[in-house]
């Protein structure tokens, strides 16, 4: 297992070199620079004085290579070139918070809410509470997050004006943007949670438990849900990722100060150590991820081996 | 397998991102600073206070900045986010105020005979640290701003001041720049050249060198490495979220400023800053949404303005290209232009049909020079009734096929969002409808767009620029052969001459029909462009706010802005 681990990590560490640096080539052959995406066209001499102010001057490779001497000498992603004087990864620490704040939240009361939906559609299958949850799923799922983020924004503040309209800082900023957020992910999750469980339902050992006199509650407790949650779990992941680095629609909408709008702009504007620094950040989160989900695979379901081990190996080799 | 499928996924993610954000890309380019217009006279005096209202006892102001200012030290930053900013949070020499220069940071000021130096008089001010403005902290602006080490973009701005190319160009030392500190309260600065529109095109604002340096790059990062010593101070930056300033005590006029307390939301998000009107978070708010406008309209305690920016849309013919090489090609398209319908069907009417090149909002000698020019493009249309003749003649000119059903050429749009694919496919439609050739549409993001036309990759692009100052000159130059900002490739010595020359004309009447000739030269003779439209907005503010200073060019800032009557 730790064998395992160190592995993956060791070939994180790859992609994460390798991502990097396609993203660094890719990002400096696109047309444009930091200094054409704002202001026109300027006198050689101002520019050349522009790029040498930013180190923009130097041949491509030795750009490349001054990043990573950053990185691992200083420990850092560079200066903002559109934000003069502002390091990457304080962007990145200070405004990945914010957005995680309001993402792990929302995935949190998503996961949980869906899981719950998802049980209660299965074991009503084709009664109300069936399509209650799904009606629910149908519209989480379908109401793009933009719509519904004007609607709860309308009705919320400027009709009935129990919440701020934008702004950061209480909880009661917060309550609209996780509204909007949780949606989707209660909606995705119970589809997921409600198939599953229809699966596991079908199973001989529910059948069992049922027929030695299992209370209904303790069969749902102790051998549907930890048997139908994987495919919630795999889902994880991913989205704990995308939380850090925000959600573009709901930050602009809500004016909240996090990852999200930094990311999107970085690109348009060229400004080239944000928009490595942010590939860093976000592709490690990702990879981050995917591992955490192997290793809770192994927590929640002790059949799942996730280093075939030498006796299993050996039996194999055996069976063949 | 497992290995290669994560490897895989990162990499298709890393992709994705990239494309996906192109999407995002604004309607217009980030060009100048959009600003408005009134037809309120230049008094350069604010408006007398109505006797009859009693102001408010609490004075607060909500309004919105348009995006997060990348920084505000100003060095470094020349977007109209910071701009902004600074401007309520420093005093300049002098400010725009009502559409007059009047002495703001300086008492008097006074212009030596041969127009080449001037020598102003400071006034007793102090930053909010307590330390006293001196002349000091105003040549150190100037000086910074043409070092090269800074890099400041906007430096070839200040190459009217003795010897700044040469210090910008790293070969004479900054001792030599002709700026001087006659004492404390006195500074002189010199000129390259007579250039009466000084004091409108540049910003002579301070800086503290002992603050800059304690600071170094962290300098104008956070609230807390300025120091203020306009109207106001930036008392809370919340970084992409808004900018509090609270009144300067220690403002020399303090007397003048009644609000306490002005906030700047920003909120990238059209809908989320109409609801924020509506409900009342904001005081004033430009609308574009035709559906929200028929909303605001409604309300009786809403006032609405609608006002022309110092800013053109305009077509760009690439002079280079051999088929646009040739004036009647690129005058039967100018002709056919559907002018009034962009404005109506694209922008809501906001923005005026253009028939010249320079916006009405500038002015010289005190009229506007739109109105003076007489609009000869009109009579053009008028005379030529059939642009189909002209692009045949223009085809037969350049040996190609007489048929325009043959003829086919590339409109350039920049922006990938959905307004801008609407703009295109219009102009598409109507341009074969009245010339019947063919036109094909390209569309990328700004930067991209830019390099492009800028590399001569292009037929004809759809271009936007904004005056950032008072004075035409500007305008003009982008189309001289030393300058070449605006990529047209035009080419006409004439022409250069004339633009150098207006800069440095001292007589206003004289300077007025140098516009007005350039204007023709660009628009009627040589139809370098297509003028389009005017752009223009339409400002609703709540009743109850008074003193907005709402010429096109101020920068009074929220000086002079109180509330009276809020409930």
């Amino acid at each position: 297992m730790l064998i395992y681990i160190l592995k993956r990590i060791l070939y994180m560490a790859m992609v994460l070199f390798i991502v990097v640096s396609i993203t660094f080539f890719m990002i400096h052959n696109v047309p444009g620079d930091p200094l054409t995406s704002s202001v026109m066209n300027l006198p050689d001499q101002v520019k050349a004085n522009y790029y040498a102010r930013y180190g923009l001057d130097k041949p491509l490779f030795e750009q490349y290579l001054r990043f990573w001497k950053l990185l691992f000498t200083e420990g850092s992603l560079g200066e903002s070139i559109k934000y003069p004087g502002r390091l990457v990864e304080e962007f990145i620490l200070k405004y990945s918070g914010i957005s995680a704040r309001l993402g792990l939240i929302s995935v949190a009361i998503g996961f949980s809410v869906g899981i719950v939906f998802g049980i209660v559609a299965a074991i009503f299958k084709n009664k109300w509470p069936d399509y209650a949850v799904m009606l629910t799923a149908i519209a989480g799922i379908t109401i793009p997050v933009f719509v519904l983020a004007a609607v709860f924004q309308y009705f919320f503040t400027v009709k009935l004006q129990w919440f701020p309209t934008t702004g950061w800082g209480t909880v009661r900023h917060m309550v609209l943007p996780i509204a909007c957020m949780c949606l989707s992910p209660i909606a995705t999750y119970a589809r997921y949670m409600r198939s599953s469980v229809l699966d596991v339902l079908g199973q001989d050992y529910i059948l069992t438990a049922e027929s030695k006199g299992v209370s209904s509650f303790n069969v749902v407790r102790r051998h549907v849900f930890r048997n139908s949650v994987l495919p919630a779990i795999t889902l994880l992941g991913p989205s704990v990722a995308s939380v850090f680095t925000g959600s573009f629609v709901i930050e602009s909408m809500f004016a909240i100060p996090g990852l999200g709008t930094y990311f999107i702009r970085a690109i348009n504007e060229r400004d080239f150590t944000m928009v490595l620094g942010m590939n860093l950040f976000y592709c490690l989160l990702y990879i981050a991820s995917l591992l955490l989900v192997d290793i809770l695979y192994v927590v929640i379901d002790p059949r799942i081996r996730l280093a075939a081990s030498k006796d299993g190996r050996r039996k194999k080799a055996h069976a063949e | 397998m497992k290995k290669l499928f994560c490897l895989l996924l990162a990499m298709l993610m890393a992709f994705g991102l990239l494309a996906a954000c192109s999407d995002g890309a604004e309607d217009t380019p980030p060009s100048g600073p959009q600003e408005e217009v009134d037809p309120t006279p230049q008094t350069g005096k604010p408006p007398e206070d109505p006797d009859t209202i009693e102001i408010d006892e609490v004075q607060y102001f909500n309004t919105t900045l348009g995006s997060e200012p990348p920084s505000l030290n100003e060095l470094l930053d020349t977007s109209v986010y910071c701009n902004t900013i600074i401007g309520n949070i420093v005093e300049p020499l002098v400010r725009n105020e009502y559409g007059a220069i009047v002495p703001a940071g300086c008492s008097e000021y006074e212009v030596s005979e041969d127009g080449l130096t001037y020598t102003f008089h400071l006034r007793e001010n102090y930053w909010n640290d307590g330390v006293q403005v001196t002349a000091e902290h105003y040549a150190y602006t100037i000086r910074m701003r043409l070092l090269p080490e800074t890099g400041y973009p906007y430096a070839a701005d200040m190459y009217v001041i003795k010897n700044g190319e040469a210090v910008n160009s790293g070969e004479m030392d900054v001792s030599e720049l002709g700026v001087k500190v006659i004492d404390d309260l006195t500074l002189e600065v010199s000129l390259e050249y007579v250039c009466p529109a000084l004091l409108s095109t540049i910003r002579f604002t301070p800086l503290r060198q002992d603050v800059v340096e304690k600071w170094g790059d962290r300098f104008g990062t956070e609230a807390e490495t300025l120091v203020c010593c306009g109207p106001f101070v930036l008392d809370e930056w919340v970084h992409n979220s808004s900018l509090t300033l609270v009144k300067n005590e220690s403002y020399w006029d303090a007397d003048t400023v009644k609000l306490q307390t002005a906030t700047y939301n920003i909120v990238l998000e059209e809908v989320a800053r109409y609801n924020m009107l509506d409900n009342g978070s904001l005081d004033t708010l430009d609308v574009s949404e035709q559906d929200y406008i028929d909303h605001f309209s409604a309300r009786e305690d809403l006032v609405s303005r609608k006002y022309t920016s110092a800013r053109h849309h305009t077509m760009g013919f690439n002079l280079s290209d051999d088929v646009f090489s040739n004036r009647s090609i690129r005058l039967a398209i100018s002709l056919a232009f559907p002018r009034e319908g962009t404005s109506t069907y694209i922008w809501g009417d906001l923005t005026t049909p253009a028939y010249g090149y320079l916006p009405p909002p500038m002015f010289e000698n005190n009229v506007s020079i739109r109105e003076a020019s007489g609009d000869p493009f009109k009579q053009m249309i008028e005379d030529n009734p059939d642009p189909q003749a002209i692009l045949i003649e223009g085809l037969k000119e350049l040996g190609l096929s007489e048929d325009p059903a043959d003829f086919e050429f590339e409109l350039y749009v920049s922006g990938t969002a959905a307004r801008s694919h609407t703009m295109g496919e219009y102009w598409q439609q109507e341009l074969q409808n009245a010339l019947g050739c063919t036109v094909t549409l390209r569309y990328d993001d700004w930067a991209i767009f830019y390099d492009n036309c800028l590399a001569g990759d292009f037929q004809m692009g759809y271009i936007s620029w904004g005056s950032p100052g008072a004075d035409a000159s500007y305008l003009f130059n982008l189309f001289t052969t030393s300058s070449g900002a605006y990529p047209a490739f035009y080419n006409n010595p004439e022409y250069d001459e004339l633009a150098l020359a207006v800069q440095q004309e001292i007589d206003p009447e004289k300077r007025l029909e140098m516009f007005i000739e350039l204007d023709n030269m660009l628009v009627c003779e040589d139809v370098v462009i297509c003028p389009c439209v005017y752009a223009g907005g339409l400002n609703f503010s709540y009743d109850y706010v008074y003193g907005v200073d709402t010429s096109t060019f101020s920068s009074a800032g929220l000086k002079y802005v109180y509330t009276a009557g809020r409930e």
